[in-house]
């Protein structure tokens, strides 16, 4: 097991060294650069902002920086806004974590519950219902779900605002509005696996033998029906955590995500590499963490690994 | 479970009650006079001398104060800011300013005319790399010292130069640009041959030279091709000059540089100007002109170095009626009454609070739900519910810029001026600001938006009907013949459906034929800026009121021109405004050149523009300013 983990973390840095330099060259290739601006800069101003950031440099010769920089913990300076990205990163992963966590309670608390409930009344009308709620879940973007929650609830319910980042009262509707598709997508998985479950001759043998259906469900079922949906939150959760530019936008919070976008369209390379990487690391130790909680849950996988 | 139930709704109940007791935040703000501004998004530094953008003044006029402050209720005018007075010569190429005595910085240190001067120089630093020092070329040499052109400094400034800079600027100093270098240069100078050598010379001018080639060109002159009226002893000297600089280790030439600022005493600053500049008290309020406290900045670090962390809430002294307090990244800023400005009893607001709101959406949900005093803007759609549930608040005002559309005139169906007038003949403007932007919009019937005292152009008229006759003078009787052209645009929801309006309307009105092509933002700029385009949607918003903010763009060379289109009668009646003695003569000369601009129509104008936002009806003394660049110090929040 220990030594499975260890050649796991070492597939996910050379997973994230690839990621690292394939966005570095990539993010180089699109046209413009970050001084490229509305009121055309002179060329001189141009040159020795670019010499700040080595992108007077040959391509090799930055890409080098990159890494000894990156060795020192330092992720360089945004080149849109006038601060390291490591204060970025900083300042907008804690809120991105917290939005992460209460949409993925809420995630698990529907999704879960729903799919297991849905499986077990197979084809009855709380299945179909539960099923068609979480294919709409699954269908509606945050785009629409958000300001509809703002709307209609936020402007209603006096605690409630529709958009801004101060207690834990701000964080309701962003994490449902965050957290619907990943509950969506869970009680689907949920139900399927629960279903596979239910059919196997161990259930069988545990109702011949006359032990109580929640007994069955909670002691044998759920072990096995949970595999596929532990699976799918590692790398669900490393989604959350990482931000979602939709709902920063539309609910104005300070998080990660908006990052991603804001660092392409305005070619802040420094700022895009950073919080690629941040998610490359994130999604590495999901993965890993789903891999360990898996082996846990199911026998075999332990074995094969 | 009971007990769990009950408590739980107990604990709904608690919400509740406590939230129906609660407040708005508005209503909250407006009692402790705390003005809440949506601020579209997080500024890109709070550097007076860094920044370039409207969002960042917003927040650095609330902080620091220039010479003179906008006056809050007529566009024409300025108040006293940090100087009491300011008087200029006859021809207004000199102008001084009178500091007040009890001016201070937040610290309590007191702002003198060093504070002034040193700013000026800072941003105008070849090593700090300001991305808008041009704004500051208004002032005599500013523009040499800022390019760090070394032959003008190092030898036309200095009258004991045996050859006066009349005949010395023939030499190429600043290198030519379309002569091409051999790109195995990076090698080394040494190693090229002697014809690659003299085109890398005449490339990057004298100016731009490293030790090694001043010394190879000091062994064999020829290497320049110098001018003839140049005798050989000056050549060597020019080289000498330069050398010794490079080997002096290429010190900061401000001192010799005479840039046009002086401060005699510590309470005047006088500037010197390149040309005559009646606007100058306009442009001390844009934040490229104000001071910044040398003690901090040189605190922090050197005068020449950027991204240093003197504006950290903890370390910025600034000198407005406002102080920093906090910054939360992506978040919000926070000011409040600075106790060390001069007018202290005059500011009414005991701070502001600015949000980097970047959904337009969100921003207006959040300003009808309570949360915000303004909006930065109104998208289209949401102006007539606006109008009707919010009449108190919805503001359309006039602004400062103009939106138009850049031909390539490089490109063979934009060649002919018949061709740009016609299109632009066809262009509805009234439609278009009535049915897509409905925002109060007005007609560009000129490039220059009104602006007081200036004869603003009326010649771009909707008429089809002369546009067709164009269209059949310029050889295109038949619409077919004329190639399919196309419009480039940005991603911009607005710029798409401007394209798509002018594209419907060249096909009704002329029988042309026009494609779209949308790209993001940076992709868009970079095809503009290597003129890979036919038509441009494009605008520009004045830097201050007077015309060249925007006649200046359509000169060669300009960076910004971007059309290929350039003429000399233009740029001669340009340069006859910036020397003319009176400042109606000035008018008429630049409203002159504007007239050329339109006869040939390098750019089709389309609309001015308006500001569209939301303001609460508890602010107080808050008017209508063309460049909607309104000092806060004049601002109050009563509730109603």
């Amino acid at each position: 097991m220990f030594k499975t983990i260890l050649s796991r973390l070492g597939q996910g840095i050379l997973v994230v060294f690839c990621l690292i330099s394939i966005t570095f060259f990539l993010v180089r290739m699109m046209p413009g650069d970050p001084l490229t601006d509305e009121k055309a800069l002179p060329p001189h101003i141009i040159e020795k902002n670019k010499a700040y950031y080595h992108l007077d440099k040959p391509l090799p010769v930055q890409y080098l920086y990159y890494f000894k920089n990156l060795a020192q913990g330092d992720l360089g300076d945004s080149m849109s806004k006038d601060r390291p990205v490591v204060e970025i990163i900083g300042s907008s992963f804690p809120v991105s974590l917290i939005l992460g966590i209460s949409s993925m309670l809420i995630a698990l608390a529907v999704g879960i519950p729903a799919g297991v409930i849905a499986a077990l009344r197979k084809n009855s009308f709380i299945d179909y219902a539960s099923m068609s709620i979480a294919m709409l879940g699954i269908c509606i973007p945050a785009f629409v779900v958000g300001p509809l929650l703002a709307m209609y609830i936020a402007s209603n319910v006096s605690f409630l605002k529709v958009a801004g980042w101060g207690g834990p009262f701000d964080w309701i509707l962003p994490a449902i509005t965050l957290g619907l598709t990943t509950a969506a997508y869970l009680a689907r998985i949920t139900r399927g696996g629960m279903l596979e479950v239910l059919n196997q001759d161990y259930i069988r043998t545990a109702k011949a033998k006359g032990l109580p259906t929640h007994r069955i469900i909670t002691r044998h079922a759920l072990r096995g029906g949970l595999i596929p949906a532990v699976a799918y939150v590692g790398p669900a959760f490393a989604a959350l955590i990482s931000g979602s530019f939709i709902v920063e936008t539309i609910f104005q919070i300070p998080g990660l995500g908006q990052h991603f976008i804001n660092g392409a369209t305005s070619r802040d390379y420094n700022i895009l590499q950073g919080v690629v990487f941040l998610y490359g690391v994130i999604i590495v130790i999901a993965n890993l963490a789903a891999d360990i909680a898996l082996a846990m849950l199911n026998p075999r996988a332990r074995e094969s690994a | 479970m009971i007990r769990l139930l009950t408590s739980l709704s107990a604990l709904a109940l608690a919400l509740l009650s406590f939230s129906c007791s609660e407040e708005t935040p508005i209503v909250k703000a407006t009692e402790e006079k705390i003005m809440i501004i949506g601020n579209s998004n997080e500024p890109a530094a709070l550097d007076p001398q860094v920044v370039t953008g409207v969002l960042e003044n917003n927040i650095i006029r609330a902080l620091f104060e220039g010479h003179c402050v906008e006056d809050p209720k007529s566009d024409s005018d300025s108040q006293p800011g940090v100087a009491e007075s300011w008087e200029a010569n006859e021809d207004y190429t000199r102008w001084t300013f009178h500091l007040r005595k009890d001016a201070k910085w937040s610290d309590g240190k007191a702002l003198t005319s060093e504070d002034f001067r040193f700013a000026h120089e800072r941003i105008l630093r070849p090593n700090f790399g300001a991305k808008y020092a041009t704004m500051l070329y208004f002032l005599k040499n500013a523009k040499e010292y800022n390019e760090n052109q070394l032959g003008y400094i190092l030898c036309g400034l200095d009258e004991n130069f045996p050859t006066s800079w009349n005949e010395l600027k023939q030499i190429n100093f600043r290198g030519d640009k379309n002569i091409s270098v051999d790109s195995s240069a990076n090698t080394g100078f040494a190693s090229l041959s002697q014809a690659d050598q003299q085109n890398w010379i005449a490339h990057h001018g004298l100016d731009n030279l490293k030790v090694e080639a001043l010394q190879a060109i000091q062994k064999s002159p020829e290497l320049v091709s110098w001018p003839e009226a140049i005798p050989a002893e000056t050549r060597l000297l020019v080289i000498q000059r330069l050398l010794d600089h490079h080997t002096a280790g290429s010190p900061d030439l401000w001192n010799r540089a005479q840039v046009g600022v002086q401060t005699p005493d510590e309470h005047t600053v006088v500037y010197q100007l390149a040309s005559t500049t009646p606007f100058l008290p306009h442009l001390t309020k844009h934040y490229t002109w104000f001071p910044v406290p040398k003690h901090t900045i040189l605190a922090h670090g050197e005068i020449d170095q950027q991204h240093t962390r003197w504006t950290s809430p903890s370390s910025i002294v600034s000198n407005g009626p406002f102080k920093l307090t906090e910054w939360e990244f992506n978040h919000y800023i926070k000011t409040e009454k600075n106790p060390h400005y001069w007018d202290f009893d005059a500011v009414k607001l005991n701070g502001i609070e600015f949000h980097p709101i970047t959904n337009p959406y969100t921003e207006a949900r959040m300003f009808y739900n309570d949360q915000l005093h303004m909006t930065y803007t109104l998208p289209p759609e949401m102006i007539e519910y606006s109008r009707e549930k919010y009449p108190d608040s919805l503001r359309q005002e006039p602004y400062l810029g103009v939106n138009f559309m850049r031909c390539n005139v490089t490109r063979n169906a934009l060649k002919d001026k018949r061709v740009r007038q016609a299109l632009a003949m066809s262009i509805d403007q009234q439609a278009i600001i009535e049915h897509l932007l409905k925002g109060g919009q007005l007609p560009a019937t000129g490039l220059t938006p009104p602006l007081s005292g200036y004869p603003t152009l009326d010649v771009v008229k909707f008429n089809p009907d002369k546009a067709r006759k164009l269209m059949t003078a310029a050889g295109f009787e038949n619409p077919r013949d004329f190639p399919t052209i196309n419009i480039l645009t940005t991603d911009r929801d607005t710029s798409k459906r401007l394209s798509e309006a002018f594209q419907d309307m060249w096909k009704k009105h002329l029988g042309i034929d026009v494609t779209i092509a949308q790209r993001e933002w940076k992709t868009y700029l970079d095809r503009v800026n290597r003129l890979d385009y036919d038509l441009v949607v494009g605008g520009w918003i004045g830097d201050y009121p007077d015309p060249t903010t925007f006649l200046d763009l359509w000169k060669k060379s300009n960076g910004n021109n971007n059309t290929g289109w350039s003429s000399k009668e233009y740029e001669e009646l340009l340069k006859q405004a910036s020397i003319s003695e009176t400042p109606e003569k000035r008018f008429q000369l630049l409203a002159e050149a504007e007239a050329v601009l339109l006869e040939e129509m390098p750019v089709l104008p389309t609309y001015w523009y308006t500001t569209n936002y939301l303001l609460h009806p508890s602010v107080k003394g808050w008017h209508p300013l063309l460049q909607n660049s309104h000092p806060y110090k004049f601002v109050d929040l009563e509730t109603n």
